[in-house]
């Protein structure tokens, strides 16, 4: 099972990690496209939120454009989605993303592009 | 027999010592899975409905919401 | 997750190979290449003619822009979706009875070629990110009220339709022998064939169609098809199936334009089927005018199914069938033809039973992109114990709430399985459940009242219950003959024939033999008569066909057949038919017809007459007239639809909610039921008239957006117990509002939405009026609808009608009959109707009689000299034509 684990402690609020994952992704740094989410806490320090590949996304999917490869983790395919957004609701940690600009929803694919740059060392991508 | 009484979704319903929202929803089946209740206008929470007290001359609303196929 | 099994039912719908071979045999009679266009808001700004054949004309009024004539008078063309349309009609129904009125005459028969058959999926349908937003209207003039029906339904046909380039379909004509219309969406094109192999029923000839147009396995999904079946031909209550192709399952899945026989039109025009392909769906096609209202308004609703359903309606798990025991528990589930409102039996067929033994779990069942509601279920592998594919393991889509209610309790069938076949056969026969499971429980009682006998039925032993004779009869229809075919015109219809057959003609069915113009039979609402009283547990044992004087045991024996095992019925008695039995009663003397007027009231009497066409020699017991007003009473029907299935008569709002609906009774109105009769909430006779406004505007307002109601209130937000008026939903009202902006680009409100749906509403109103109803006569309930109209029914309720009687109409109830008590609950009810329908009319901005007033037209923008014109007369005859100068122009 592969996926990108984070450690929320070890975390410095850069953002680096969403300009990657958007910029590899979408062509732009804006953490609005990035699967990746960095949330700054009340009470100071950050949390990390990544997806697990859980995969309860691809249950509800209708015209299975969502699918669990070998290695645990699940894409989308977005030639087959018809952008219903149901995934994204379906999602309990907001972590299937959507943007108005984009036709269809995305998510981490656990592809470690993030976890590359990541000075801190908060983000690993592990296989299991 | 008491005269005392209480309004039960606009009808006159008669009242007794110890009556809950509970014990109201048992008695007339009010068993439906979506159920809002307010006493004198006032929402009750359903974790509070078998604690809730009714007294004599309340209101009791219990609001079914359903709006069939 | 589960693994989706594959229903063995798929090898008979042949092989790839035979299957191409069947399209090779397709003449092509007809072709057309349109034009792409792109949807701007929501809109192609056109829509799809295609007269079918029969040299008929296209109507002046409503012209094409293109056309192309292929053969036997076969027209292809395009027509404009003018800017006039969208601001008076939005779209969907509003579009369909636009054409329907171009369309047609006053006195337009449902099987006239100008009859036409209208699809409009409406302008917010085909989006992907709210759920229920993929639905189509479908609007014809009905073979059981000869009125504009409209029924909705889902399925991928609409939206493929809107993203091929129409906004509407119209099918006028008819055909000379079986055809077939393909719509390319991708291609642009669209042909005419003959279709001569492919099979009629709709779960193997959507396979067949599927097969034959899909590029590939995967191309499924692009394929939508339009079918009817076998038993809309020879019934009256044929309904449209539209199909969706459900990845997981593999097989083609069905949903129904189910009221009002939409589906006996289509096989009138010898239309076999229509389908379309679309390949490219995404949720940006109506090119909307706001994207992110729509994202936004669809995650929530996504969020809210995600986490609340399993404690709110169940609708994942079980779709609407979860509110079957809800219905039971509060005496609504209509039980024995509406005599009572549950039954002991009711667990046997409660929403767990099929849960947990029938339907296949969490599946997405949406029947369009995007529905988190995903209410569609299907029992897979479901084995069939009768009819021709008996033995067969089927997938069975269903059940619906108004299966379990109507084919189950209404006919006294408390068994899950036959509940489950004959949703089967009901869908892919091509037939009504609702319409046939309220026909089907008049003839029932009819028969256990001994109105008919088992010699009527062909030996169909219709007692409740007996569910092997309910899923014969519907084989009848099939079959195009016998009793089957009796029952399957409707009950309006099938009152004619018992009474035509057994009894004096009223003067009132005299009118109706003809078929036009369809007067009302019930009288208006003063004088109204006291219903007689009916009590007699002891007809359920056949005693009666003595009573009455026929007492040939042989006869009897012979009809009555072989014992068979009956999972359904409460006692041992089943039977099914004898065909053929028939031919032993030739030579029997006979009577015409003038004498069975004077034929004394009890003697059986056999007649050959060939005007009296259901006769054929069989023997008749005479129907006093006495029976015959009895049939008006309990015969669910209004305006010619059957009653669906809730049970209203604890309800007045209800009551109204039913009596009132331009098209017949059918609950998409208003359902006002726990609002009504359980909440109190709309106690005055005002309330309940502002009720009956707001609700059937706004459900109305769905079917001119092209939406579904189930995502309105079948989940309802966290926050909606804070709300001022919680059966609103405000919340939902709001997203729907939001996605009308989205798609749309002009805000909106519950002022604008009331509005457009008056429009559209009037209109129809207007409709029916001019094809002969639409007066408050034609309002008029039967009697069991507003109460108790027998003794057992007054004994099932007797406290709650013994404490109304005190408390309510202040008469003290000791020492009175039953009888005397149903008298007079049903007077006091009777009266009550009649002041709700003074106060709906009122708010609706009717006048008493039901016509809509000229100033009511001209506040909603629907003063079209039309419309105008077919008010005035009836205006002007009630004395509410309006005098000042500023109207003096409409009276030209």
């Amino acid at each position: 099972m592969k996926k990108l684990v984070a450690d929320s402690t070890k975390c410095t609020g850069c953002g680096t990690c969403e300009k990657v994952c958007s910029n590899a992704y979408y062509k732009v740094e804006d953490k609005e496209k990035s699967a990746i989410r960095v949330i700054a806490n009340e009470q100071g320090g950050y949390s990390i939120a990544v997806c697990d590949q859980c995969g309860i996304c691809k249950d509800m999917c209708s015209i299975m454009a969502l699918k669990q490869g070998e290695n645990g983790v699940v894409r989308l395919d977005k030639k087959t989605c018809v952008g219903c957004l149901i995934c994204v609701g379906e999602c309990l940690r907001d972590l299937m993303r959507y943007h108005d600009d984009l036709p269809t929803p995305f998510k981490c694919v656990a592809c470690g592009l993030c976890a590359k740059k990541c000075e801190s060392g908060a983000l690993s991508i592990v296989e299991a | 027999m008491s005269d005392k009484h209480i309004e039960l979704n606009h009808r006159t319903y008669p009242y007794r010592e110890g009556l809950t929202i509970s014990a109201l929803m048992q008695e007339n089946n009010f068993n439906f899975s979506h159920i809002i209740v307010k006493v004198n206008g006032a929402l009750v929470e359903e974790e509070k409905w078998t604690k809730t007290a009714v007294y004599a001359g309340d209101n009791v609303e219990i609001i079914h919401i359903f709006g069939g196929g | 997750m589960v693994d989706c099994v594959k229903n063995e039912y798929r090898h008979h719908i042949g092989s790839h190979e035979e299957i191409m071979a069947m399209k090779a045999k397709h003449q092509v009679l007809a072709t057309y290449t349109f034009d792409p266009t792109v949807i701007e808001r929501g809109y192609n700004n056109r829509s799809l003619y295609i007269s079918v054949g029969g040299q008929y004309d296209v109507s002046e009024q409503d012209p094409l822009l293109r056309k192309t004539e292929g053969e036997r008078g076969i027209v292809i063309g395009e027509k404009a979706v003018t800017d006039f349309m969208k601001q008076k009609f939005t779209g969907g129904k509003g579009f369909d009875l636009y054409h329907l009125w171009k369309a047609v005459k006053a006195d337009t028969s449902w099987n006239a070629p100008e009859n036409d058959i209208v699809i409009s999926p409406g302008p917010l349908a085909g989006i992907t990110q709210y759920p229920g937003a993929g639905k189509s209207l479908v609007c014809c003039i009905s073979p059981t009220t000869h009125l504009p029906i409209d029924s909705n339904v889902g399925g991928y046909f609409g939206p493929f339709l809107k993203f091929a380039g129409f906004d509407i379909l119209e099918l006028q004509g008819q055909a000379e022998e079986d055809i077939l219309i393909y719509i390319d969406g991708n291609n642009h094109t669209i042909s005419v064939e003959t279709a001569p192999e492919e099979a009629f029923d709709s779960h193997i000839l959507g396979e067949q169609l599927s097969e034959m147009y899909a590029n590939s396995t995967k191309d499924k999904e692009n394929i939508s098809v339009i079918s009817s079946g076998r038993a809309a031909e020879h019934s009256y209550i044929g309904i449209l199936n539209f199909t969706f192709w459900d990845k997981r399952r593999q097989c083609i899945r069905l949903k129904q334009a189910g009221r009002g026989g939409i589906g006996t039109v289509f096989r009138n025009k010898k239309i076999k089927a229509v389908v379309i392909r679309y390949s490219g769906v995404h949720g940006d096609l109506n090119n909307p005018a706001n994207k992110g209202l729509l994202n936004a308004a669809g995650i929530r609703l996504h969020k809210e199914m995600a986490h609340y359903d399993t404690k709110q309606n169940n609708m994942r798990k079980i779709g609407t069938a979860n509110i079957i025991e809800v219905m039971d528990r509060y005496d609504l589930l209509p039980t024995h033809n509406y005599q009572y409102g549950g039954h002991p039996e009711t667990p046997k067929i409660a929403s767990k039973v099929f849960i947990e033994k029938y339907i296949t779990q969490n599946v997405p069942d949406g029947c369009w992109y995007g529905c988190s509601m995903s209410c569609a279920k299907a029992a897979d592998n479901f084995e069939l114990r009768t009819g021709p594919y008996k033995g067969q393991k089927v997938c069975v889509d269903g059940p619906e709430y108004e299966n379990g209610g109507g084919l189950g309790s209404n006919v006294g069938c408390f068994d899950p399985r036959w509940i489950l076949e004959a949703n089967f056969y009901c869908d892919t026969y091509g037939v009504d459940t609702i319409s046939h499971a309220t026909m089907t429980a008049f003839a029932q009682e009819c028969y256990q009242r001994g109105l008919i006998n088992l010699d009527d039925t062909e030996g169909l032993d219709l007692r409740w219950g007996n569910g092997y004779a309910l899923n014969e009869l519907m084989h009848h229809m099939v079959a195009g003959d016998g009793f089957g075919m009796i029952v399957g015109k409707g009950i309006r219809h099938q009152k004619r024939i018992y009474a035509e057959r057994f009894g004096k003609v009223l003067p009132e069915y005299e009118s109706m033999l003809e078929g036009r113009p369809w007067v009302s039979i019930k009288e208006p609402v003063i004088d109204k008569p006291i219903p007689t009283v009916h009590f007699n547990p002891d007809l359920a044992d056949c005693e009666y066909l003595k009573a009455e004087g026929y007492d040939d045991e042989k006869v009897l024996a012979s009809i009555k057949g072989d014992l068979l095992e009956n999972a359904g019925a409460n006692n041992d008695s089943a039977y099914i038919a004898q065909p053929g039995r028939w031919s032993k009663l030739i030579g029997v003397p006979t009577i015409g017809r003038d004498e069975i007027t004077a034929w004394p009231v009890g003697k059986p009497y056999y007649s050959d007459d060939p005007d009296c066409c259901y006769s054929n020699g069989r023997p008749w017991v005479k129907m006093t007239p006495e029976q015959i007003a009895e049939m008006e009473e309990f015969g669910m029907e209004n305006k010619g639809l059957e009653y669906s299935e809730y049970l209203m008569k604890e309800s007045l709002a209800q009551q109204g909610g039913y009596a009132l609906c331009n098209k017949g009774p059918q609950h998409d109105e208003a359902w006002l039921i726990f609002m009504d009769m359980v909440n109190n909430q709309i106690p005055t006779f005002e309330d309940k008239a502002e009720a009956l406004h707001y609700f059937p505007m706004f459900r109305t307002w769905f079917g001119l957006l092209g939406l579904c109601k189930l995502p309105w209130n079948d989940i309802t937000p966290i926050n909606n117990k804070y709300e001022a008026e919680p059966a609103k939903i405000p919340e939902h009202v709001q997203n729907y509002f939001d996605i009308y902006e989205g798609v749309i680009g002009e805000k909106h409100s519950e002022a604008s939405m009331v509005v457009q749906s008056e429009r559209v509403y009037t209109f129809q109103r207007i409709f029916i009026l001019r094809m002969g109803s639409g007066q408050r006569k034609h309002d008029t309930p039967p009697a069991r609808s507003l109460g108790p109209i027998t003794v057992g029914e007054y004994l099932s309720r007797e406290e709650r009608y013994d404490k109304q009687m005190k408390e309510i109409i202040g008469v003290d109830p000791t020492g009175k009959s039953i009888e005397e008590k149903v008298k007079i609950i049903m007077a006091y009810r009777w009266d009550q109707f009649e002041q709700l329908v003074d106060a709906v009319y009122k708010r609706r901005g009717w006048t008493p009689n039901g016509i809509p007033k000229l100033e009511k037209l001209i506040e909603i923008g629907m003063d079209i000299p039309e419309l105008v014109q077919t008010v005035r007369p009836y205006l002007k005859q009630e004395g509410y034509w309006p005098s000042g100068e500023e109207y003096a122009k409409y009276d030209e």
